[in-house]
This record gives C-alpha cells, sequence and structure tokens, in this order.
C-alpha cells in the first residue's frame, strides 16, 4: 500500500494538535475505489477521548460513510495513538471502523510525540474469522 | 411473463457489495446475514443496516418490504460503536 510521507506527517501533526500529549486520538486513512492500495488522504472524526481510549461519535460514522459512498472513496486504514507502547487492546480489536476481512488498524505510541515514522507502531490485518494477524508496517507500506 | 428483480447495493466504508438479492417478505436480519458475509464480517455482531439518513432498520425480524425498502437502494453495513482504547 503507498503510504506517502507527507499524510504520514500530516497523521502526527493532526494527533499532536489534538491530543496535546495527554490524550488518544483517532484518524482514517483512505483511498480511492479505483486505485485502493494508494493512500491519499488522512480524515480526523468527531470523537471523544481521554488518557486511555478514545469513542467516535456515531452521527459522524454515518455520515463519513455516506460521504465516502458519494466520492468513491474507501477507508483502508484506521491509526490512533496509546500513551505509551503501541499495541492491540481488546477494546480496539471488538470496536473497529470497518471490522471486516482486510481492514488495517495502527497503533501509534506516545501519543504520536515521538519522530514521525512507523518505528515503535503496531499494525494489524483483521482475518475472515474477525481476528487480527500482526503485519509489519515497513513490509504493508511503502513510498513512506 | 418477467420476474421482478429484487437487490439494492450494500455500501460499508466505501466498500461496495453490488446487487444484493433478496426476498421482499424475508426477514431483514437475512440482508444483514448477506451482508456480513460479503463483507468477510460474519462474526462482526455489532454491524447493522441502515439507510443513508442514518435510520437502522430494526427490528430485524420485521421483513424487508416493510421497511419501504426499493430495488436499487443503497443500504449502509455500520458499527453501532466505534471506540479504542
Amino acid at each position: 500500500m503507498t503510504l506517502p510521507a507527507i499524510l504520514l506527517s500530516a497523521t502526527f501533526e493532526l494527533f499532536r494538535s489534538c491530543g496535546g500529549g495527554r490524550r488518544e486520538c483517532v484518524a482514517y486513512w483512505c483511498a480511492d475505489r479505483r486505485e485502493p492500495d494508494v493512500l491519499t488522504r488522512v480524515v480526523h472524526p468527531i470523537h471523544t477521548a481521554f488518557g486511555g481510549g478514545y469513542q467516535v461519535d456515531d452521527d459522524w460514522v454515518m455520515q463519513f460513510f455516506v460521504s465516502l459512498h458519494q466520492s468513491e472513496e474507501l477507508v483502508r486504514v484506521q491509526i490512533h495513538t496509546h500513551p505509551r507502547a503501541a499495541g492491540h487492546s481488546w477494546i480496539d480489536d471488538g470496536y473497529s471502523l470497518v471490522p471486516a476481512a482486510g481492514f488495517f488498524s495502527l497503533v501509534v505510541p506516545d501519543f504520536a510525540l515521538g519522530p514521525v515514522g512507523l518505528k515503535r507502531t503496531h499494525l494489524v490485518e483483521m482475518r475472515t474469522d474477525g481476528g487480527w494477524d500482526e503485519r509489519r508496517p515497513e513490509e504493508v507500506f511503502s513510498d513512506v | 411473463m418477467t420476474t421482478k428483480q429484487y437487490a439494492v447495493t450494500i455500501s460499508f466504508g466505501g466498500q461496495l457489495a453490488n446487487n444484493v438479492e433478496y426476498q421482499p417478505q424475508a426477514a431483514m436480519e437475512s440482508l444483514l446475514a448477506h451482508a456480513r458475509d460479503k463483507f468477510g464480517a460474519n462474526n462482526q455482531h455489532t454491524l447493522g443496516l441502515f439507510t443513508e439518513a442514518g435510520v437502522e432498520l430494526q427490528p430485524y425480524a420485521n421483513s424487508i418490504e416493510s421497511f419501504g425498502i426499493t430495488p436499487g437502494e443503497v443500504l449502509y453495513l455500520k458499527p453501532s460503536t466505534v471506540r479504542g482504547g
């Protein structure tokens, strides 16, 4: 999957600005439906957050899904921050935006206050049985 | 004599399942199960079907035709809760 460096840096900036080093934050990477492996933009949802979690506004999710359909885009990756080390919690496992086979979830450590990049991030991909497989970010994302 | 085709499009995070056929008298639950299967989300019981206006098509035991669904309509598969921690 092509992940432009500017998209990754914009996502880190977003996390730092929204989370302020004190709260988790979440975003989504989208692609054109005709080129699903080229990530084109980052979307920041309406959400609540605290030091150890976040929740996305339900009305926002509905509107986002309708807008994706109308613009012929799809959401490929969910990205969110953790306070310290990156990992996928049982809440992350059970309540993702698109719980379907092939959806990716990337967790960024230290509220994204560290260097911009995929180092120390944690990436998983959903299987057909609803479980998650750990994937190596540097093997999934290119052009970073 | 022609047989009327009943099919809708289901959108899920921008992914599409086109021409999802249904029987008007069948329970909405059958369309929900079909949608989950199409997207590889069989075990995801937080997912529901919604109209573009955000109205959930429940109770799922009711017939598809009872919701006024028309062939060619776009329905949305959406989780009831999105959170992390």
